[in-house]
């Protein structure tokens, strides 16, 4: 028997339930039944999803079905069932950003993605929770309480795109999307176990996608393996003359080095600038030096590199993301203080703190390091294996509702250089939940990352492990 | 005025100079968070020259004509 077909449908991804739904050997209305039904089942404990769109998801999968007897075929994401983040735009579908503020707010019109997605013959399951404007922490202070850590449901998500990565590790969707401003989409990516992509700035159109800093978000998606995500990259990059940031360039299959090795590869390894962090757990550092041992093994050459301190980083990409986001929330922290949750009304509000020098000089720290990562760093590489978080999912209970929520992770530096970056799982602590690394390219070269992620996850297999929910799934 | 007051009145005069009411049960948080900031705000002050540009120049590219 083909051991796809002996899989549950959850565990399909997106390449494996592609092929059956071309085969005649699945349909769409069966992977969008099973789907809901999971999300049913699992929801309750994880509080991933906001919304789910049954009507809507239903109706998609039935055209998705339709078209696949008639022969037409639009595209690597066809019949699959996908979910958004909630600071996706939906046409007719409330979109809150998870906040009391937009608690009514039904857009007019699709983001630039979701149409894309629509156009693929995708199935919308529905909104997923985030952090309130992509920003905040995991708060309980709101309309919707905060997702839950599927390997360990008294745990952090990540955040800000906290139920695409609990929805993608539990196996309520293969494929959701988030974004990333300082590493919401890594993050999540690293607690939950799974595979995240932030492309590179200006590749995937922001628009309709409420912005939480113009000059540091970028939209990518989250999913089981590094071949999903690649094949949602064929869907949704691409240049958008509406987006200011959007990059007008020829587009590669980004599936295309997809089972290539890597071999003649040279890696960077800063081992040095993450060891210097305060917070690094003994097993995630063990890990990524089993990674890059790894890496060399599969015939990769791996140089060790220093960086400027991650302080330096942190301050340049802080000052401009809560310069940005105080001013597209100036005017409602102003008048309705008290309807954003505590960690988001003081994270945002002390951009009051900032004055026009301090901006401009961030401004200009940024050039520098994106120079330093792009000539000396990737201008003698191919790619940078490097830390994403540094330490396990956080226990939900220890963030202190008066305080600031605490930030454990090493992805911001590569919202401020904008290079595409991919977290990917390395494995387990002894607690059982998950860690991994990253991989940063040159910008626009998405292809080489997918290419060292795949190769590397083929090696590791660490994401055949998937967490075990004591809930029933009743298909 | 001990270093802590001195902030701490930095804090309140700068909020009400941007108009806003910080209410009284998150002033600790944001107190936090303001330090946070004046500490990243001096970490970003580096020698340079100034010829160096910042990452944001303005730049008229998108909307030259194209033919």
């Amino acid at each position: 028997m083909n051991p796809v077909l002996a899989k549950p449908l959850h565990e399909l991804s997106i390449a494996e339930a592609g092929r059956l739904l071309r085969a005649g050997m699945l349909t769409s209305t069966a992977l969008t039944e099973h789907a809901l039904s999971c999300i049913a089942s699992l929801n309750p404990l994880l509080h991933a999803f906001i919304l789910v769109t049954k009507e809507r998801a239903l109706a998609d999968a039935a055209r998705a079905d339709r078209d696949f007897v008639a022969g037409i075929d639009k595209g690597p994401l066809h019949g699959i069932p996908y979910a958004l983040k909630d600071i996706y735009e939906t046409a007719g579908i409330r979109t809150t950003c998870h906040s009391k503020l937009l608690l009514d707010h039904v857009p007019q019109a699709d983001c630039a993605v979701e149409a894309k997605l629509k156009a693929g013959g995708a199935v919308l399951l529905g909104k997923l929770a985030t952090h309130e404007f992509a920003f905040g922490g995991p708060s309980f202070d709101l309309p919707f309480p905060p997702a839950r850590n599927p390997w360990n449901p008294e745990h952090f998500s990540g955040g800000s795109s906290s139920g695409s990565g609990a929805a993608v590790a539990s196996g309520m969707v293969r494929m959701a999307m988030g974004s990333d401003t300082g590493g919401s989409i890594r993050g999540p990516a690293f607690y939950c176990g799974i595979v995240g992509l932030k492309p590179t700035y200006g590749l995937v159109s922001r628009r309709g996608v409420f912005p939480l800093s113009y000059t540091l978000d970028h939209i990518g998606p989250l999913a089981w393996t590094v071949e999903d995500v690649a094949l949602t990259m064929q869907v949704i990059a691409g240049h958008d003359p509406l987006d200011p940031a959007s990059a007008d360039l020829p587009l590669p299959d980004y599936t295309s080095q997809l089972g290539h090795d890597v071999r003649g590869l040279t890696l960077a390894y800063p081992r040095g600038f993450f060891l210097r962090a305060a917070d690094l757990s003994s097993e995630v550092l063990a890990s990524l030096d089993a990674a890059a041992q790894q890496m060399t093994e599969l015939g990769a050459t791996v140089n060790e590199v220093d960086f400027p301190e991650f302080d330096l980083f942190n301050a340049c990409g802080r000052i401009i993301l809560t310069s940005e986001a105080h001013a597209i929330h100036e005017k409602d922290l102003k008048a309705r203080p008290l309807d954003y949750a505590a960690y988001t009304y003081v994270r945002i509000a002390a951009g009051a703190a900032l004055t026009g020098p301090d901006l401009m000089q961030a401004f200009r720290l940024r050039r520098e390091l994106t120079a330093f990562v792009n000539e000396q760093v990737l201008g003698q590489h191919d790619a940078i294996i490097t830390a994403n978080g540094l330490c396990p999912a956080p226990r939900l209970d220890e963030y202190d509702p008066a305080g600031l929520p605490k930030n454990t992770l090493q992805t911001i530096p590569f919202n401020v250089t904008g290079n595409p970056a991919l977290g990917i799982p390395t494995g387990f602590s002894r607690s059982g939940l998950p860690i991994g690394m990253q991989i940063v390219g040159r910008p626009f070269d998405e292809v080489t990352v997918l290419r060292i992620g795949a190769a590397y996850e083929a090696a590791s297999g660490v994401n055949h492990k998937r967490p075990v929910l004591e809930l029933p799934i009743a298909v | 005025m001990s270093q802590d007051e001195s902030i701490e009145r930095e804090f309140d005069a700068v909020m009400r100079m941007s108009g806003l009411q910080v209410p009284p049960e998150r002033r600790a948080g944001a107190l936090i968070a303001f330090k946070e900031m004046r500490r990243f705000a001096a970490l970003v002050r580096r020698p340079r020259s100034a010829a160096a540009e910042p990452s944001n120049t303005f730049s008229l590219k998108p909307f030259v004509r194209r033919p």
